[in-house]
C-alpha cells in the first residue's frame, strides 16, 4: 500500500471514529499532496491523488463536522480533472477561469477585440487599479497583447490566450441535475393562501 | 350510501408547542398530552423540530416499537432526502410508531430530530440554510407536502410539534405555516412576556391565520388569602 492510500485510509477511520485532530491532520497531508501534484504539473501524481480522494466527498459530508464537508474534496476533484484533461499548466488555467476577474477579462477581450482597460472597468465594474492588476497578470503569462495607440491601450487575445480560453471552454462542467420537487400531498388551497402575496418569505426574517 | 354511513374524512389538527424562553414545560406539556389523548384511543403523530436540543426520543413511551441498534431517522434525513431526490415516497423511513403503554387505545408516531448522536446530523445543522431551503429551494412546498403526506398515511387526530425556543427559521415554520393552532408557553416573568408578545404579534400575521392558545406556566400555587402576585 503506498503513502497515498495509507493516509487515505487513516482519513476515512478518523471520519468514522469522530477523531477531528486525526482527521485535519490527515485532510491537511492529502490536499497538501494534491496541491504538490498540481504545482509540479506532475500527471502521474495528479492521477493518483484524484482516483485516491475520489470517494472522499460523499462520506465527508456525512460524517466530517470540522467545516465545510465534502466541497475540498470536491473541488480539488474538479481541479485536478480539468489540469489533468487539459494538459495545460495551473496558472495558465486559473487566470481564464470563468468564475475570477481575470477570467471575465479574458472574455471581454475575446468578444470585443481592441476594448481598452477604461472600457473593462466600466464593464466590470471594478476600478481601474484592479482591472490594471489582473491585465497585468495576464500579460505576464502571455494571455493577451496590449497595443499602444499614444495615451490609449487596445487589448486582444495572444494565440496562446485564445487556446487557453477554447481549452476552458471546451471543458464540459458536469451540470447536477435538477430535482424535482413533486409536492404531490401539498393541500393545493393553503398553497394558494400561503402564495397569495408571492413566494412566503421565511418567517421571523425581516421580509416577514 | 346513506349520508350517515358515509365515513366522514378525519380532521387532522396540527397543534405547535412553542416557547420563546426554554425551560417553561413546553415539551414535557406536549408530550403529556399526547400520552393523554393516546391512552383515550386518539392517533398521535409528533414532530420533534426542537433541532439543536431534541428531547422527545428521552421518554420511554416515545422509542420506537420496533427498534434496532441504530437510533432513527428523522427530521435531518427527510430534508436531506428531499434535497437530493425530491420528496421520499414512503415516510415510514423517517416516523416510528412509539412504544406507547400497554393500555393505550390509541397510537403515536414519531419523527424525531434526526440522528443526533451521529456527526451527520451536526455536519446537517451546520450547513443548512434555512432562508435558502425556504425561498430559493421550494421549502415551503417540501413542508406542505410533509403535512399532507402525514394526514394521508397515518390520518392522525392530531399532529403535535415541538418547536424550537427563540426567534429560530424552524421555529418560525412551525409556529407561521405548519400549525392550526399554536399553544404559547411562557413563564410569568419580564424576558418570557416580551417574547411572547413578540411573537404572537408575528403569528397574527401570518397567512394562514392559526389560532394561539397562550399557556402561562408554572402558576404557583399560592394560599386563597394571600390571592395572585401577578394583579
Amino acid at each position: 500500500m503506498n503513502k497515498l492510500s495509507q493516509h487515505r485510509d487513516t482519513y476515512k477511520q478518523a471520519l468514522k471514529n469522530s477523531d477531528n485532530q486525526a482527521l485535519l491532520q490527515e485532510k491537511s497531508w492529502l490536499t497538501a499532496a494534491a496541491a504538490s501534484a498540481l504545482l509540479n504539473q506532475d500527471i502521474e501524481a495528479m492521477r493518483q491523488v484524484r482516483g485516491c480522494c475520489a470517494d472522499l466527498s460523499a462520506l465527508a459530508d456525512r460524517f466530517d463536522s470540522t467545516g465545510k464537508p465534502g466541497d475540498r474534496w470536491r473541488t480539488l476533484g474538479d481541479v485536478l480533472t480539468l489540469a489533468l484533461e487539459s494538459g495545460r499548466p495551473l496558472e495558465q488555467l486559473r487566470l481564464a477561469l470563468p468564475a475570477t476577474v481575470s477570467g471575465t477579462l479574458l472574455q471581454h477581450i475575446k468578444d470585443q477585440p481592441g476594448i481598452t482597460p477604461t472600457q473593462l472597468s466600466q464593464c466590470c465594474d471594478k476600478s481601474a487599479s484592479h482591472i490594471s492588476n489582473e491585465l497585468k497578470k495576464l500579460e505576464n503569462a502571455g494571455l493577451i497583447d496590449r497595443l499602444r495607440r499614444t495615451k490609449k491601450h487596445e487589448l486582444f487575445l495572444s494565440i496562446l490566450g485564445k487556446e487557453v480560453l477554447d481549452t476552458i471552454n471546451s471543458q464540459e462542467v458536469p451540470v447536477r441535475e435538477e430535482v424535482v420537487m413533486d409536492c404531490k400531498y401539498a393541500d393545493p388551497d393553503r398553497l394558494k393562501r400561503l402564495t397569495v402575496f408571492g413566494n412566503p418569505p421565511l418567517p421571523f426574517t425581516r421580509a416577514a | 350510501m346513506t349520508a350517515q354511513t358515509e365515513k366522514l374524512p378525519t380532521l387532522t389538527r396540527f397543534v405547535a408547542f412553542y416557547s420563546y424562553k426554554g425551560g417553561v414545560g413546553r415539551t414535557l406539556a406536549m408530550a403529556n398530552c399526547a400520552r393523554a389523548l393516546a391512552a383515550r384511543g386518539k392517533k398521535v403523530v409528533l414532530l420533534d423540530f426542537d433541532l439543536e436540543a431534541p428531547g422527545l426520543l428521552h421518554f420511554d413511551v416515545f422509542k420506537p416499537k420496533n427498534g434496532g441498534k441504530r437510533s432513527p431517522a428523522g427530521f435531518a434525513e427527510y430534508l436531506e432526502a428531499c434535497l437530493q431526490d425530491g420528496p421520499p415516497d414512503k415516510l415510514d423511513d423517517y416516523i416510528h410508531e412509539c412504544k406507547g403503554q400497554g393500555a393505550d387505545e390509541g397510537k403515536t408516531w414519531l419523527m424525531p430530530a434526526g440522528r443526533h448522536g451521529e456527526p451527520g446530523y451536526r455536519a446537517f445543522l451546520n450547513k443548512m440554510n434555512w432562508s435558502d431551503f425556504y425561498t430559493q429551494q421550494d421549502g415551503y412546498k417540501i413542508l406542505e407536502n410533509l403535512r399532507g403526506h402525514i394526514i394521508e398515511r397515518y390520518q392522525p387526530d392530531y399532529v403535535f410539534i415541538d418547536s424550537r425556543t427563540g426567534l429560530s427559521e424552524i421555529g418560525g415554520i412551525a409556529t407561521h405555516q405548519l400549525a392550526d393552532i399554536v399553544v404559547l408557553v411562557f413563564n410569568l416573568n419580564g424576558q418570557n412576556l416580551e417574547g411572547a408578545k413578540l411573537v404572537f404579534d408575528s403569528i397574527r400575521k401570518a397567512p394562514l391565520h392559526p389560532a394561539v392558545i397562550l399557556v402561562a406556566s408554572p402558576v404557583p400555587v399560592m394560599p386563597m388569602d394571600k390571592g395572585t402576585p401577578f394583579f
